[in-house]
């Protein structure tokens, strides 16, 4: 919430990973909108629907040709070949070979940008035939009445594949884009375990002290402790510290918190089956308490509260903090770079620390933050369900133009390392159970070192690139073997978000302070500059000041589900 | 002089450019101010958006944090002011006192060069150079014996970095006005006074003073007008959440709430407002500076 740039380089960053997430900084950002495998599905929607006649093609090609805008990102990690750009490339091309659709980009912006300058489009009524939108920003325009209803064009033009990738998990993604039992704004879907926090530690450090990987918390204060006194890397300076905290208290915060059956920012269920916001509840109290405890110990970052995201990314690359929480891709940033500055330093992953009676019970946010919208005066909405259809056969395990994408495109010379997916047209999505569908090869495959067990168009590259010690070959390695191990071991328990719906009036309104109070609050209390008591505190004006408001609006909502 | 009707068109012309430019992005986007009433929807235009009256003004008043974030915009920007006041005066009266040319010049040159510095790139040296984790400032100060303080984890440090920082960066620039009031005054006031006995000390305290105490005035009255502008880029780029409670101005409230958050109706009402009271002061300030420093404008 404090810093617009850091989210934006985090996003990039996060973006830069093969995996293409938005984690962290969605992570951070998306606290409301979250959904959960236990919602309901509409039942008059998606899949079952009737499929009409037979000469709807979900691949159907436009002759003549259609022009369809859209608008440009572009990042530093976004390349282009020789004599390419964001405006032809060789995807753009596919489309129109394929589809018969030419996307024109009505503008491009730097991704440090691009929020901004779409909530001026969105704001001057000026959007483009498709864009891509955050949850504030899609909830605003299904209001001000600017985006096209899908549920036709869904009904009949999606392909198999994409109902797959949009159905996952139960297709919660639509919730907040629903209005009326319509569909007004297509899910961008992430990996399903987007947001999940897994324990990283330093092996190398682990090793040198002579310490055990934590399984509890008071291992954890132990081993913290010990990272910021025994000087682990051997110079001589008390540099280090254990865990590394961001001052949006992002993953390393749930993984400290889950623990206490805490949860952060997300709404749970209490015994009564009330839904009510895990940032207030008594737990939440003993888990700050205990993060106080930690950072009086020097366990924790002194100076976190100064420390954005990509600052702690820096400190961690930089070899200064041995304990880090993150999501399951991290190994390819912030983890790697590890190694660039500490050839012989190693990570492992591991699951966050048990809670006292020995279950393991880590918060899952929703992994959709974002949206891809029909403008209203568009002349053909289906194009939009077209596009995300051949993008699905192109990426998903199984579809009918894999090869030409792993092998013709990504696997071509001229392509190599330029991150192809992300011109997918009109925007990138993920196949939510990809990863662990890899995971589990990579597991056989390390098992019996043999590479051929891994089949997945996706995984196989990254195999190939592990064996080959290309760059990022450790990485790929780590994430699918060991922290989708992790993931797998989570198994089924986790805390999922139950507030499935779009912003509330009260949200909209007063979300922002009472995030502002919370993340103020809690801060101070874990660096010891407030008393544990001000929590309480806290909580009585987190209710006066609208959340009790709140409360009633997204209970309204969940009975309304029922 | 007589000037003929030719030469006003002519000077019209010349004045055009730059009164169109005036109005096209001062006096055009005003009417945006119908925003801070209404529930601005854009497929509807401004015409036909809902109107809701002072709604958003009340609201506002109704939010915890914006009586926070006056108190620290006036509070904070008043601090700036009067340090930005003092240390150039101070600086200038002892840089006149130089008597070696290319010092003075020098010197003149190398304080007004941080003004050309953006914070994005001043507040990234800050952190690093103040960190209490091997930051150089922290470390000069533990060689002596004084324990470490942490800048941007203070409320009252953080504040006092706020004000230092930014006179540092910015006060090269008044410095180099009241240089010039120096040079305004007339030397045989000072040598008449040297032959009469009067001290160097004497000397500034008599004449170099009252010499450029209309400026002063003038730069005070003027810097009224500033109050509520308490610097959103150095803020913006410097403050976290341990320090926002105390160091929140209007403008980066404004920041959120506008253009991360989308709430234009309230964030131009609460624009309006400081515009409202920045108008009143800088109304004032006028009166002020026209009346003790003689200054005017029309």
């Amino acid at each position: 919430m404090i810093n617009k740039r850091t989210r934006s380089f985090a996003a990039l960053l996060a973006a830069s990973a093969l995996i293409l997430s938005s984690a962290c900084s969605s992570g951070n950002n998306n606290e409301n909108g979250g959904n959960s495998t236990s919602a309901p599905v509409d039942s008059n929607t998606p899949s079952e629907s009737s499929t009409p006649a037979a000469n709807i093609d979900p691949l159907g090609k436009y002759d003549p040709p259609i022009e369809v805008s859209v608008v440009g990102t572009t990042g530093s990690n976004v390349l282009f070949a020789e004599g390419e750009s964001i405006d032809d490339n060789i995807m753009t091309k596919k489309y129109l070979e394929i589809l018969g659709i030419q996307f024109k980009n009505e503008w491009v912006s730097d991704a440090s940008q691009s929020l901004e300058k779409l909530n001026l489009a969105i704001n001057t009524n000026n959007i483009p035939d498709i864009s891509k939108v955050d949850l504030n920003q899609l909830s605003r325009m299904i209001n001000q009445d600017q985006v096209a209803d899908l549920t036709e064009a869904y009904e009949t033009y999606a392909s198999p594949l994409l109902r797959k990738s949009m159905e996952y998990g139960g297709g919660t993604g639509f919730a907040p884009a629903k209005k009326d039992g319509k569909i007004y704004g297509m899910p961008v879907p992430n990996d399903y375990y987007e947001n999940v926090a897994i324990m990283y530690i330093r092996k190398d450090w682990l090793e040198k002290l002579g310490l055990q990987p934590p399984k509890t918390i008071d291992e954890l204060y132990e081993v913290a402790k010990a990272f910021s006194e025994r000087d682990p890397d051997g110079n001589g300076k008390a540099d280090t510290y254990g865990i590394a905290l961001d001052n949006a208290l992002g993953m390393a915060f749930d993984g400290v918190s889950s623990a206490y059956k805490a949860y952060r920012a997300t709404w749970v269920k209490d015994d009564s089956g009330q839904l009510v916001y895990g940032s207030i509840q008594p737990e939440m109290k003993e888990a700050l308490a205990k993060l106080q405890d930690l950072y009086a110990a020097k366990a924790i970052d002194q100076e976190f509260g100064a420390k954005d995201w990509g600052k702690t990314a820096d400190d961690v690359g930089a070899g200064k903090g041995g304990i880090y929480f993150g999501a399951f891709w991290q190994p390819l940033y912030p983890l790697s770079t590890t190694m660039s500055h500490t050839p012989d330093s190693d990570w492992n992953a591991y699951p966050i620390p048990v809670s006292a009676d020995g279950s393991l019970m880590p918060k899952r946010p929703n992994n959709v933050f974002s949206w891809m919208v029909a403008s209203k005066d568009m002349e053909h909405p289906e194009a939009l369900i077209k596009s995300m259809n051949l993008w699905a056969e192109m990426w998903i395990e199984g579809g009918q133009y894999n090869d030409l994408f792993y092998k013709d495109i990504q696997g071509s010379p001229q392509y190599a390392g330029k991150e192809i997916h992300q011109y997918a047209k009109p925007y990138f999505f993920d196949d939510p159970g990809k990863n662990m569908v890899i995971g589990g090869q990579f597991k056989e495959a390390a098992a019996k070192d043999d590479g051929s067990l891994v089949t997945h168009p996706d995984g196989v590259w990254k195999w190939n690139a592990y064996k080959k010690n290309e760059p990022n070959g450790w990485a790929y390695y780590k994430y699918l073997l060991e922290s989708e191990g992790v993931l797998a071991q989570y198994g089924d328990s986790f805390v999922h978000e139950s507030y499935l719906g779009a912003p509330t009036e009260t949200m909209t309104k007063r979300q922002a302070s009472l995030n502002k109070l919370e993340l103020e609050t809690f801060t101070k209390i874990i660096m010891g500059k407030a008393d544990i008591s001000e929590f309480d505190k806290f909580a009585s004006d987190w209710k006066s000041l609208g959340g009790d408001d709140i409360t009633k609006e997204v209970n309204a909502w969940a009975s309304a589900q029922q | 002089m007589k000037i003929n009707k030719k030469d006003l068109t002519f000077f019209h012309l010349l004045v055009a450019p730059g009164v169109l430019v005036l109005l096209l992005f001062s006096y055009l986007p005003m009417f945006g101010i119908v925003i801070a009433f209404q529930n601005f929807n854009p497929s509807k235009g401004f015409i036909f958006s809902e109107w809701v009256g002072f709604e958003h003004v009340r609201f506002l008043f109704e939010l915890p944090d914006t009586m926070g974030t006056i108190r620290n915009t006036i509070e904070i920007s008043l601090m700036k002011i009067v340090a930005g006041l003092v240390v150039p005066v101070v600086f200038a009266l002892f840089l006149n006192e130089a008597r070696i040319m290319w010092f003075k010049r020098t010197v003149q040159s190398l304080v007004y060069l941080p003004h050309f510095l953006s914070w994005v790139i001043l507040g990234g040296i800050l952190v690093d150079v103040l960190s209490i984790n091997g930051g150089a400032f922290n470390q000069a100060l533990q060689s002596v014996g004084i324990p470490p303080i942490f800048f941007f984890g203070d409320e009252f440090w953080f504040r006092i970095m706020i004000v230092v920082s930014d006179v540092w960066k910015e006060f090269g620039f008044s410095t180099i006005v009241y240089l010039a009031a120096l040079t305004g005054i007339n030397p045989a006031l000072y040598e008449a006074a040297a032959i009469d006995g009067a001290t160097r000390w004497k000397r500034t305290l008599y004449i170099t003073i009252p010499g450029i105490l209309p400026v002063i005035v003038l730069m005070s009255t003027l810097s009224l007008g500033n109050v509520l502008n308490a610097g959103f880029d150095q803020i913006f780029n410097l403050y976290n959440p341990m320090v926002i409670s105390s160091t929140d101005i209007i403008d980066t409230y404004i920041y959120r709430m506008g253009l991360i958050q989308a709430q234009y109706g309230l964030a131009t009402a609460i624009g309006l407002i400081k515009s409202v009271i920045g108008f009143v002061l800088i109304v004032i300030s006028y009166r002020l500076a026209s009346r003790y420093a003689n200054y005017r404008i029309f």
